[in-house]
């Protein structure tokens, strides 16, 4: 029952975050989908439709890159507005352009490990040392009350 | 990464702040993209505006700092051919599409402060047409996603994405990390793509990569295609396969530099996989961008921007009509085009259907904010994605049709 504390990750950019976990099975393009002035994404049917992403760690498929994805997290992360890491399963090169230029920790997983998060739970990145841990499992708390 | 003496001076900040930035960004991205070393390139497209209605809620002090940025970046100075893409702001429009003066007024300063700094205020996604052309093998920097393909695919001259601060890097530093498709084996074909339907206008061209993307991402695709494609074949193909796919590169058969035959597309290799494109998958792409005709307020014809063959095209498809009352008809092209359409008559024969000739800038951009809620025909499947991501009913078909859309027939 118990979800596992820690998950090994690789380091493409940063290297310690923390915060807690948005997560979904999607992609997610920062430019067009996501508001860098609000913070919000604005995509209506998205997992993660009018939530706040600020200080969030996403865990996600993966962000679909483009130029436009850098600019939209170059200002979110001027305005405060910015995820505090991301974590995918496929990096886009223009998404690690974007996150080494804005500054938010990328970390990469194995496709299988993504179902070890969840919405809600606490992360502490330790992308030098290799590997995420879940300091608080959200399905756990959920299952316990 | 293995870096030069010159290079390590420059990441050390002994040749100024900013280069020591852009030194900063690229190497990072390099490490993180597993290149070995930084290459030289002798040809940059980079992404230099002020971002416009994009950014309008961002503030004064936003928008001030990326102004600053790039002034910084023209006193840094450009140390290879370098243009720029499409402008954020339409000059002749801005009062029209409530952009900021302010910002107006950034673009004309940077402008005027380009004179001498290598950076060429072209404000195009087609500088491939209107002078810079990188010939096979050579090592470029192309921002924007419809030209990155352009480069690998049509050109045979090589560049990775790219993004605003990597481009600006590259044209500052005259480096780029060396990694993707600028090496021989992240050029080759991975999926081959039959396509056994006619594609009789570009725009079908945009509909199989519009549809193909969506498929194969970032894989590079390997078209057998029945028709043969002319240039802007390619340009509508390019366009939507980035679009929708994040595409960098591909290949048709015969066509393409480096796809002489099947064999030599893929190196010798066998195919990742096979996907077919017969008719059904051409009506199935055009249906689901579809509107009701009579509701069309809007068409959108240039993007990308349009070259002179199709702006004579239009020109005369135009010729002797309307726009009709109520609907709106833009032409987005670059300003030399544009230039050389004045000068042959095309320029006014065109506006006095009551069409607007948006120069420098697209609609994508430029009408940011201004268009919530329309309904648009374009013969552009990027710029139909574009729009529809901004909240619009979008319909995307050939030229023939989108102008008939919105203009009254021709009256002798």
């Amino acid at each position: 029952m118990n979800g596992p504390r820690i998950v090994k990750a690789e380091r493409i950019v940063g290297a310690e975050a923390g915060g807690v976990a948005l997560v979904a099975d999607e992609t997610l393009s920062f430019w067009g989908e996501f508001d860098p002035v609000t913070g919000k994404v604005i995509l209506p049917g998205h997992p993660f439709y009018d939530q706040n992403l600020r200080s969030k760690i996403i865990v996600m498929r993966g962000i679909k890159g483009s130029s436009g994805v850098e600019a939209s997290l170059r200002l979110a992360a001027m305005l405060k507005n910015a995820p505090a890491a991301m974590i995918n399963i496929d990096i886009d090169a223009l998404a690690v352009l974007a996150c080494v230029v804005s500054r938010i920790p990328l970390l990469k997983i194995r496709e299988e490990d993504l179902k070890s998060f969840s919405t809600g739970d606490i992360l502490k990145i330790h992308g030098d040392k290799g590997y995420i841990e879940i300091v608080h499992n959200n399905k756990l708390v959920l299952c316990m009350t | 990464m293995d870096l030069t003496s010159e290079e390590r001076e420059v990441l050390e900040g002994k040749h100024g702040a900013f280069r020591q930035m852009c030194m900063n960004w690229i190497v990072e991205w390099g490490t993180a993209m597993n290149a070995k070393r930084l290459v030289p390139v002798s040809n940059v497209h980079v992404l230099f505006s002020d971002q416009g209605n994009c950014i309008k809620g961002a503030g004064s002090e936003t928008i001030g700092f990326f102004y600053n940025e790039l002034m910084t970046a023209l006193k840094a100075g450009a140390r290879c051919f370098t243009t720029t893409n499409v402008s954020y702001i339409s000059d002749d429009f801005w009062e029209e599409l409530h952009t900021d003066r302010t910002q107006v007024e950034n673009n004309r300063n940077l402008l005027k402060a380009a004179l001498g700094t290598g950076f060429n205020m072209v404000w195009t996604c087609i500088p491939y047409f209107i002078g810079s052309f990188p010939l096979k093998g050579e090592i470029c920097a192309w921002a924007e996603s419809s030209c990155i393909p352009f480069c690998n695919s049509v050109l045979g001259a090589r560049t990775t994405r790219h993004s605003q601060t990597s481009s600006m890097a590259a044209a500052v530093l005259g480096l780029t990390p060396e990694f993707g498709e600028l090496l021989d084996e992240n050029r080759i074909g991975e999926i081959m793509i039959e396509v056994d339907v006619e594609l009789k206008t570009n725009t079908d061209w945009g509909a199989l990569g519009d549809y193909i993307g969506m498929l194969t991402g970032l894989k590079r695709p390997v078209f057998k295609t029945r028709s043969r494609p002319i240039v802007e074949s390619l340009s509508q193909l390019g366009a939507s396969l980035a679009t929708t796919g994040g595409t960098a590169m591909y290949h048709v058969i015969g066509i393409t530099p480096e796809a002489p035959t099947e064999d030599r597309a893929f190196d010798g290799k066998k195919p990742q996989g096979v996907v077919k494109f017969s008719k059904k998958e051409l009506e199935s792409t055009y249906q689901r961008l579809s509107v009701k005709k009579n509701e069309i307020e809007i068409c959108v014809l240039g993007c990308p921007h349009l070259n002179l063959k199709e702006l004579e095209w239009i020109s005369n498809l135009a010729d002797g009509r309307k726009v009709a009352v109520g609907k709106q008809l833009w032409i987005c092209t670059a300003y030399q085009i544009a230039c050389q359409a004045e000068k042959l008559g095309y320029r006014r024969l065109i506006e006095a259907t009551g069409a607007k000739i948006m120069v420098d800038s697209c609609p994508a951009v430029a009408c940011w904010g201004e268009w919530r809620g329309k309904t648009i025909i374009t013969d552009s499947f990027k710029q139909g994605r574009y729009l529809l991501a901004q909240g619009n009913e979008v319909a995307v078909r050939d030229v023939n049709t989108c102008i008939d859309c919105v203009m009254e027939a021709y009256k002798k």
